[in-house]
């Protein structure tokens, strides 16, 4: 498990060009950029190692990037499912029933919000807040695209549609 | 600038807050987030104040005021805001006082009680935050945590070691370490200080006693030499808890980890507590009065058989200023020259043309008016912590700083440049210019203990005062014990008395009188296995020896094996007593606890001595108006204390192998070594050997040293390789391991 990561050339070079964005001494600017670059290549989750690794590349203590992979919704500190589903938290669309259908979604892939499926194939996320859709509450987004004035129906049909 | 606070008009300082005003005028504002000492953050919304003219009330931390500004601390809108605000925070805050050691002392607590509702329309579940084991001296309760993060901010701004962080967000936020990983900052106490509420928690203390029932008595710390003002707490006559005890010119409002528990080593179980005298080759509990008769006929008998340099005297410089100034006293009248407190070091050619005494080179505040800082032989991290924090002010103040030292250390303060050289190439250092340094600029060079502790120190001294010479450099020292300033002052030392003057007939320094094996030793305060230069040559000494005396307040295996009278004598914390740190500033304390009865307080065992040979007869206040009286008449004036000329040390070559001592920050005296909490932090897990990697090449991956020095031979295992260190060397904490005793820095050879 202790096993130490190693960025690659690859990513460093991506993480650099991050960097060059910033003032010299503002390492910590680099964090989320360099999260993402470096999840998008380990299978959309970053770990204890990956953490480690890039705090020491960024000159930067581990808790700094610590806090905000953690903070991130985008930033996941554990394997998550392939397909990502985001139902929309709030006000607007909770007045106009996300609960019934984040609930939906629950009993249908059997999971609790935040959790994946075993196989890998959804990962229902948590803590979703305003994705800049109310007119078309309720709504989600499901691998980063809107879908929106949601009914348990149209739910099946989205779901049913992916891979 | 005019401001109005409750219709009071009072005079604000330009880009002041009205927090800052409210405070500088004793007005109270309730506040959780805000500290004087960390950066604003305005989370918290209890400091709301009512301001005229503006719709919502506004938080008193981060609002400036204005020319004419009106503002209510007292009026409806700010109450009701404050009430308010109060609700939310107590929402998922436990109602666990009664089990809280926070209780009585919390803001939490005190604010609620006077700002807050005496219900809440709060229905729902609290929330509950698993708690996490951050090392052995804080406690956690992370359910008590109501995210001010004063900690965190601690961590980023004031030690900059960063350790808490908030994590998660929303319901989920909490405060907590990186996955698993402890505190280990030398400064993480503070973090206890600062938490407003019972998250953070002293682990010693927790459950010893409720805060209600404790006593508060003001001293001064006595493991660095930087004299840390500290609030001890008693319970009981019991030492139960250390707190910082404010002075702004000092520690401001902080504490080291050493400070703050060192104290455990009170309570240890080798303390000395009854007199004995050897009879017949055992030791034998006796009365003061044979004690005390004892003492002086071995003095006497001494003397008289086998002349007054026959007997050498050596004392620890942690001993307060009362009794280093009587021990003096009391052999200096009998007219005998061995006396010494420099027990760590070897090489004293330097000693003519030391200073008065050792000396900071400027004030603790003004640390951050130098452009330059180069730190010779120390590590300010685990030497002295507490001024990490000040290290750091200067650093963001562009004061740069270097680190020159025999092995290649961590700060925690940003270092301009950072080099390892051996203790040879340390002495040729300073020879050159150095480019990086310029003439013009502000520069002090502070000489720590680990050069003492060289073979050639006194080539090192030299050299570095010429430098600091060639470009207008104050030259300044931190020194390994918390009175080594009133040890070289009252004239503990063989070349000079009271004072500094000069003595007609100098004694042998400590080496010396180790080397030629005396008749008798008195030992005030020292430990023979730590805190010589060279252990082994102590105890073939104590062996030799007709009579050893011993002044102590711990029984170590070569006391009770070689001591012919044990006097047991107080430590620091039950005796009135005083330091001079190294700025220079005397600070006296009184006695925080009472001794056990069979042991005694160090200056008024001593003055019985005095009194027994009718050289005088003292009290507590008698010697302090005495030395302070003296001190008037002496001139500190750093620039004036005399410079090194010319030494003639015995140069060393590069073809030796240099074997070195670190002073382990929990190590470095005989009270911290036996601090129960301290000894399980991860600082003393860590102690090593490491030898350098061309060391480690000729060794050819075995895993035994054979070392050979002062013509023994001995074996040693575990150690490791270090990339940095310099060619050449070996590098080891200190009491780390008795097999390397034959010296704290010396010249080896070793076996491939
Ligand atoms: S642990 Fe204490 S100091 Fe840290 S954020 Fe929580 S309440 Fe504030
Ligand atoms: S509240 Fe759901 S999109 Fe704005
Ligand atoms: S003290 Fe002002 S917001 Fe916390």
């Amino acid at each position: 498990m202790n096993q130490k990561y190693v960025i690659n050339d690859e990513i460093i070079n991506q993480i650099d060009r991050v960097k060059r964005k910033f003032p010299e001494m503002e390492s910590k600017s680099s964090i989320i950029e360099s999260l993402l670059i470096i999840q998008h290549h380990n299978q959309g989750f970053v770990t204890k190692e990956i953490i480690q690794a890039l705090a020491k590349y960024l000159g930067i203590k581990e808790i700094d990037v610590f806090e905000v992979a953690t903070f991130y919704t985008m930033i996941n500190i554990k394997p998550v499912g392939r397909n990502v589903i985001a139902v929309c938290n709030n006000i607007s669309c909770m007045l106009r029933g996300s609960d019934n259908i984040l609930n939906y979604i629950e009993k249908k892939l059997n999971i609790k919000v935040g959790e994946s499926t075993p196989d890998k194939k959804f990962y229902l996320k948590d803590e979703i807040e305003c994705l800049a859709a109310c007119n078309g509450g309720p709504m989600m987004q499901v691998n980063h695209k809107n879908y929106e004035n949601l009914t348990l129906n149209k739910v099946d049909k989205i779901l049913e549609g992916i891979k | 600038m005019k401001v109005f606070i409750n219709n009071k008009e009072y005079k604000a300082r330009e880009n002041e807050t009205i927090i800052e005003l409210a405070d500088r005028n004793g007005i109270k504002i309730p506040r959780f987030c805000y500290h004087k000492h960390l950066s604003v953050v305005a989370s918290c919304r209890m400091c709301l104040v009512e301001i005229e003219n503006i719709e919502h009330a506004q938080p008193a931390c981060s609002t400036p005021v204005q020319e004419n500004m009106k503002i209510f601390t007292h009026s409806n809108k700010t109450k009701n805001a404050q009430k308010n605000t109060m609700e939310f925070l107590l929402i998922n805050h436990p109602l666990d006082c009664p089990i809280c050691d926070q209780g009585g002392e919390c803001e939490l607590q005190d604010v609620s009680i006077q700002h807050g509702e005496s219900h809440s329309n709060y229905l729902e579940f609290k929330r509950v935050v698993i708690d996490k084991d951050v090392g052995p001296l804080i406690s956690t309760e992370m359910t008590r945590c109501i995210h001010c993060s004063r900690c965190v901010r601690f961590g980023e701004e004031v030690s900059n070691n960063k350790e808490l962080g908030l994590v998660n967000r929303g319901e989920h936020m909490e405060i907590r370490t990186f996955i698993e990983e402890g505190i280990s900052s030398e400064l993480s106490g503070n973090m206890i200080d600062l938490c407003p509420v019972g998250a953070l928690n002293n682990k010693p203390y927790r459950y010893r006693a409720r805060t209600w029932d404790l006593q508060q008595h003001g001293a001064i710390s006595p493991h660095d030499c930087i004299g840390s003002n500290i609030y001890y707490h008693t319970y009981n006559n019991e030492i139960v808890r250390a707190v910082p005890k404010e002075n702004h010119d000092i520690n401001q409002t902080w504490l080291s980890d050493r400070d703050r528990f060192g104290y455990e080593g009170i309570y240890s179980e080798d303390r000395a507590t009854k007199p004995m005298i050897r009879n017949n080759k055992k030791l034998v509990e006796c009365e003061k009065e044979i004690l005390l008769n004892k003492t002086n006929e071995i003095i006497k008998s001494t003397i008289n058989d086998f002349g007054l340099d026959q007997i050498g005297c050596l004392i620890s410089a942690q001993s307060t200023s009362e009794e280093l100034f009587l021990f003096q006293h009391l052999f200096k009248s009998m007219n005998i020259q061995n006396i010494d407190h420099r027990t760590n070091e070897c090489d004293f050619n330097y000693q003519e043309n030391y200073p008065l005494m050792p000396s900071l080179g400027c004030n603790i505040n003004d640390l951050d008016k130098f452009d330059n800082i180069l730190l010779v032989g120390v590590n300010i991290k685990t030497e002295f912590p507490i001024l990490t924090i000040r290290f750091n002010e200067a650093s963001k103040n562009n004061t740069k700083i270097f680190s020159i030292h025999f092995d290649s250390l961590d700060e925690d303060f940003e270092l301009a440049g950072k080099i390892a050289l051996n203790n040879s190439d340390l002495s040729k250092f300073f020879d050159k210019k150095k480019p990086a340094i310029n003439t013009n600029n502000k520069t002090l060079i502070i000489i720590g203990p680990n050069i003492n502790y060289l073979v050639n120190q006194s080539q090192i001294l030299d050299s570095i005062t010429k430098y600091s010479k060639s470009i207008n450099a104050q030259q300044g020292y931190l020194t390994d014990f918390c009175n080594s300033t009133s040890a070289w002052l009252f004239g503990n030392i063989p070349h000079r008395n009271f004072g500094g003057q000069p003595t007609n007939k100098p004694g042998l320094n400590v080496s010396d009188m180790i080397k030629s094996g005396l008749s008798t030793y008195v030992f005030f305060n020292l430990e023979p296995e730590h805190d010589f230069w060279n252990a082994s040559a102590v105890t073939e000494a104590l062996n030799k020896s007709k009579y050893n005396i011993f002044f102590t307040s711990y029984v170590t295996p070569l006391i009770e094996r070689y001591a012919d009278v044990i006097i047991p004598i107080s430590t620091f914390a039950e005796t009135d007593g005083s330091f001079i740190n190294i700025e220079g500033t005397y600070q006296a304390y009184n006695k925080i606890v009472n001794p056990n009865k069979n042991i005694f307080e160090g200056w008024s065992i001593l003055n019985n001595l005095i009194k027994m040979n009718n050289l005088g007869d003292y009290n507590i206040s008698s010697i302090r108006s005495f030395l302070l009286k003296s001190l008037q008449n002496i001139d500190f004036n750093y620039s004036k204390n005399k410079k090194f000329k010319n030494i003639n040390s015995k140069s060393i070559t590069n073809n030796y192998i240099y074997k070195n001592t670190l002073r382990h920050i929990y190590a470095s005296d005989q009270i911290v070594r036996r601090s129960k909490s301290l000894n399980l932090t991860e600082q003393s897990h860590n102690k090593f050997i490491y030898i350098s990697s061309d060391l480690g090449q000729i060794l050819n991956n075995k895993d035994t040293l054979e070392i050979r020095e002062n013509n023994k031979n001995y074996k040693v295992k575990n150690f490791l390789i270090k990339k940095e260190l310099p060619i050449n060397t070996i590098v080891y904490t200190s009491s780390f391991n008795n097999t390397l005793n034959e010296s704290k820095s010396g010249h080896i050879t070793i076996k491939s």
